[in-house]
């Protein structure tokens, strides 16, 4: 704190960034000051403004890679970014590694040009000096061209320009929008490969109006026209937007890294070879080949392993070495040659260590982003939206049941025969013959019957008597009442746990033994077709709904079985057991509402694919 | 088994821990060479009292803290976990307490074979389905060694019915939970739940390297096994042998074939024989082209728990433990000579504190230290030397180890990337 001045300055950028700095942040301003003796920083008092919260969003952005100890300077490195975005003669702030030392240097030989604006009435600047020891990351600012050399991106530097609060939403939902397309397509459509999903999706774009995404994805890749140029930006911010608003809880987290995964290995197949090379090279992803005596060594072995390859291939194909960890989907599905830790991937398959690359830095940084998120609540307008956004997706993912009445447990036998799923029908049925159910049943299961509205008490009462029909009371509490005050939290970690969705059922592995998971998928289509005959769908509904299970369509099958067992379709799909049992409810009580499905309909949760929420209403100005 | 387990085991507990259990090689183990100061003092430790009490999240400053704990509190069994950023005695005090390494550990349970075994169920076990157990250890062994490149693996058994594997490497230890789960689901063949017959369907037109050096061991064990489990000797058996082929008209064939002979053996040659007939007349459909082969991995490739090996803050039996229903001691023996181990004879927790008070005897803890000769031991001592014998093992695991661990670089992996 060496040198205190006395500024003027101009209020047309006052009145956009003057309220950066509020008296909260001052004042821990003031106890980073001590850390960093000389450091140039502008504290602009005063204004609460419009742009308030675009310094937030810079702040997580800019603190991504700066130093996440230390959240005061992200502060008042935001408080700085934006004046010299909108002031051209300051040009590229962060350019240099040296980071914020070079943004205050610029600032400060700019200064006077920025002071000599005449007629403003201008509050007051502070300026400090100081000097930071940590390395910020390397930023560029520069030209959009600069900044967005490519339709593609890894999203591993966060923006630095300052957007309005419109904008700030309309970006949030556009991109909520597209990721939520990309689910259902690949829940709903009945695609093959890409070339199918593509067109898909880029069908749901259009007809969502979400025109430059469609035209990002359709892109060559390296082109620099300024709608291109925009879109990327659009691409680049909305994607760290909605960061924000999905880092809060591990479920919304694993929603907003597979989808945008997904989306991430759509755009990147539509890349023409061109694009691709160029993407590998602007992100430093140049990997080198085996060499041509090692593939001549290993030809049989990669031959043998790798999956769907013709020998002529092997001779064609290059091939690379990276570790196994980098290309785990692969290494899963044992689909590649895999020796002393690294695995042999064809350039067919690269795809599989770029989208690892992007899943790790993407699921690092949404920890991050997590950990920081109380910095963010201090502004109200801004903490409004993303928690909107929030709130909607908490509201169904039935961890409080909205049967208010609650279920008894005298009344599961016969619900299960109504208006359970079949994955739970069968736990139940399982439960019941055999007095037991494995661990993954037991929480599937459990937290289903919670998500109906069992209470704790009941769920005690339930699956004790079920469980000491085959053990003594004493082993069960001691072995499995745990286990049940656990999934409604009164245990261990003390979360109260979501029941599944339809996503992670098909997805749970499910090993010898274990009677959960989803019976579209893991039952034999025999015991399937018999089973559903039993219940009593007809030969030709059965016939069809083993068609999808034979596609691999475990959702529509499912779907469809609502269907034939409710007579009125699912209309939005089945994507979660429970709302599997609150729309059969509903039906049954003859109080199901005509489902309307619009075009573009705008779902924000894998869980609440058709009940409308007031505020989903209100994001989406309907 | 001692029938009196587990009521004398509060007795014997606490003369264990005094006199015999290795806490030396054990913490020596845990410490890895000492190359990071806090690894042994941030390791969790559980405690599982009498009555079921247990005691989470403890950790020991050293060996002494340990040891004087565990023979204060006599434990029925002590868990090992993750290695965390912090001392888990304190976890509640900090705000990040999180784990970062652990052991990649695996846990192959019998009970998840009894749909192919016949000769026992649930917990029990005798020497004819340990034979699953060696095929599995054989195969995963191997498998971890050659296709991931690791080598200290430490394989004990868990004192009842089943084997843990404890794989030590540095790269192993640093896995985070995703490269876990890869790993675990790549040598889980057999998936697929109760209402799955058919668990092992290979796909495409070739084997992939891992599934065909798997196939190479059990081919050896597998006519032994048909013939010990009879998998096809009763009509129902050779049923649910046959309801894996998913050709109707196949089956069919394969069935009449059989139905020729009575034991399970020629029973099983019959089949071969037939489908190789098949193949090399190249009648056999493309779907079904592996099918001997499927049914020996669904009957014989290791079955494995895999959310144990996924989980990083997963806790795990530690080795030298006493199985608190069986009395046997949880110890670690050669994979490379898995055959020869008999879970039947493992000593128990009385027959080695009765051998502490007889005349003459060095104790358990100098035994091990003095290497052991073997040949100089009555008959009486050699059932004691079983254990040292594997507490040797043990110990040349950990100084390979600690080897590795001072003098080669870590085998950490690195990419090949140009930059």
């Amino acid at each position: 704190m060496s040198r205190w001045g006395r500024h003027v300055f101009p209020s047309k950028i006052a009145t956009l960034h003057a309220s950066f700095v509020l008296a909260g942040a001052m004042a821990r301003a003031f106890v980073f000051l001590a850390c960093f003796p000389s450091l140039t920083i502008y504290v602009l008092p005063g204004i609460v403004g419009e742009s308030k919260r675009c310094l937030d969003v810079a702040t997580y952005c800019v603190g991504d890679m700066v130093d996440y100890a230390v959240p005061s300077l992200w502060l008042c490195l935001c408080a700085i970014l934006p004046l010299t975005e909108t002031n051209p003669g300051v040009g590229c702030p962060l350019q240099d590694t040296t980071g914020a030392t070079v943004v205050v240097r610029l600032l400060s030989s700019h200064f006077d040009e920025l002071v000599s604006i005449p007629g403003r009435v201008a509050p007051e600047v502070y300026v400090m000096e100081l000097t930071r020891r940590r390395k910020v990351a390397k930023v560029t600012s520069g030209s959009l061209v600069d900044l967005y050399p490519h339709d593609l991106q890894l999203y591993s530097v966060p923006p630095t320009c300052n957007i309005s609060l419109a904008e700030f939403e309309s970006f949030a939902l556009d991109r909520l929008k597209v990721l939520r397309v990309i689910e259902q397509v690949s829940i709903k459509e009945q695609v093959k490969n890409f070339e199918d999903k593509k067109n898909a999706v880029l069908a749901e774009l259009k007809k969502s109006g979400l025109k430059s995404f469609a035209k990002l994805i359709m892109g060559s890749g390296t082109g620099c026209s300024d709608a291109e140029l925009q879109a990327r930006k659009q691409d680049h911010i909305s994607h760290f937007i909605l960061r924000l608003a999905y880092c809060r809880s591990d479920e919304l987290r694993r929603w907003f890294l597979s989808k945008e995964l997904e989306l991430f290995r759509l755009r990147f197949h539509c890349l023409t070879p061109e694009g691709i090379r160029s993407f590998l090279h602007i992100n430093n992803l140049d990997y080198s080949p085996i060499s041509a005596e090692m593939k001549a060594s290993l030809k049989d072995k990669l031959y043998e392993s790798t999956f769907m390859l013709s020998p002529t291939q092997v001779e064609t194909l290059e091939f690379y070495r990276v570790p196994f960890t980098e290309v785990s989907d692969l290494v899963r599905a044992r689909k590649i040659y895999l020796s002393q830790g690294y695995a042999f991937i064809p350039n067919t398959e690269f795809i599989s260590v770029l989208s690892s690359i992007f899943r790790e830095n993407l699921s690092h940084a949404l920890s991050l982003t997590a950990r920081r998120l109380p910095d963010l609540e201090d502004d109200e307008r801004l903490f409004r939206i993303l928690k909107g956004l929030h709130h909607t997706y908490t509201g169904e993912d039935y961890i409080v049941s909205k049967n208010k009445a609650g279920v008894h447990v005298e009344e599961i036998d016969s619900l299960s025969q109504k208006s359970f799923p079949l994955c739970m029908r069968h736990l139940h049925q399982h439960l019941r013959a055999n007095h037991h159910l494995k661990h993954g049943g037991r929480l599937q299961y459990g937290l289903f019957l919670k998500g109906i509205g069992l209470s704790l008490e009941n769920a005690m009462r339930f699956w004790r008597a079920e469980f000491t029909r085959m053990m003594d009371v004493d082993k069960f509490e001691k072995e499995y009442a745990y286990n049940i005050r656990y999934n409604y939290g009164k245990e261990g970690k003390r979360t109260n746990y979501t029941p599944y969705s339809c996503l992670k059922i098909i997805m749970e592995n499910v090993g010898a033994g274990d009677s959960h998971g989803c019976p579209f998928k893991h039952t034999d289509l025999s015991t399937l077709k018999q089973k559903l005959l039993g219940y009593g769908i007809p030969v030709a509904g059965v016939q069809q709904v083993a068609d999808y299970v034979e596609r691999g369509h475990y959702q529509i099958a499912c779907g469809k079985y609502f269907e034939l067992s409710h007579g009125m379709p699912a209309e939005a799909g089945i994507n979660h057991p429970n709302q599997y049992f609150e729309l059969s409810q509903k039906v049954l009580s003859g109080s199901a509402p005509t489902i309307k499905t619009e075009p573009g309909n705008l779902l924000l949760h894998p869980a609440m694919s058709f009940v409308s929420h007031p505020c989903c209403n209100t994001l989406l100005g309907a | 088994m001692d029938l009196r387990f587990p009521e004398v085991l509060p007795d014997l507990l606490p003369i264990y821990y005094k006199r015999l259990f290795p806490f030396g090689p054990f913490c020596r183990w845990l410490s890895y060479g000492n190359l990071k100061e806090n690894y042994f003092k941030h390791r969790e430790f559980s405690l599982t009292l009498a009555d079921d009490v247990y005691l989470r999240f403890r950790s020991y400053a050293n060996q002494d803290e340990l040891a004087a704990e565990v023979q204060k509190r006599g434990p029925y069994k002590i868990d090992i976990g993750a290695v965390y950023s912090f001392r888990p005695k304190d976890h509640r005090t900090v705000q990040v307490f999180q784990p970062l390494e652990r052991e990649l550990v695996f846990d192959i349970d019998m009970t998840d074979y009894d749909e192919v075994r016949t000769c026992c169920s649930g917990a029990d076990v005798c020497t004819k389905c340990w034979r699953f157990m060696t095929v599995a250890c054989k195969v995963l062994d191997t498998a971890l060694r050659e296709d991931f490149g690791f080598e200290h693996l430490l394989w004990v058994f868990s004192g009842r019915r089943g084997v843990h594997c404890w794989v030590c490497d540095e790269a192993a230890r640093k896995l985070d939970t995703s490269a876990r789960a890869a790993l675990a689901e790549y040598l889980q063949l057999v998936s697929g739940g109760v209402n799955q017959t058919k668990k092992v369907t290979l796909p495409g037109d070739k084997l992939h390297h891992s599934i065909k050096r798997a196939k190479g061991f059990i081919e050896q064990q597998f006519v032994t096994l048909v013939e010990e489990q009879d998998i096809l000797g009763s009509p129902a058996a050779l049923a649910s042998v046959l309801a894996l082929v998913t050709d109707a008209e196949l089956r069919q064939e394969l069935e009449k074939e059989a139905q020729r002979y009575s034991s399970s053996r020629e029973r099983w040659d019959a089949i071969v024989r037939y489908i190789h007939t098949q193949q090399e007349r190249g009648q056999l459909k493309r779907r079904q082209q592996f099918i001997v082969e499927e049914i020996m991995l669904q009957y014989s490739y290791p079955r494995l728990d895999i959310n144990v090996t996924k989980g990083l803050n997963h806790l795990l039996k530690a080795p030298f433990c006493i199985h608190p229903k069986t009395g046997k001691v949880c110890m670690p023996f050669n994979p490379r000579s898995a055959e020869k181990f008999n879970p039947m004879t493992v000593p128990t927790i009385r027959l080695i504190t009765s051998e502490v008070d007889a005349p003459n005897q060095t104790s358990m803890m100098q035994l091990i230290a003095s290497q052991l000769n073997f040949t100089s031991f009555s008959e009486f001592e050699s059932q004691r030397s079983s254990m040292s014998e594997r507490v040797s093992t043990h110990r040349e695991n950990l100084e390979n180890r600690e080897k590795s661990g001072r003098f080669k670089k870590h085998n950490v992996y690195k990419r090949d990337v140009v930059i």
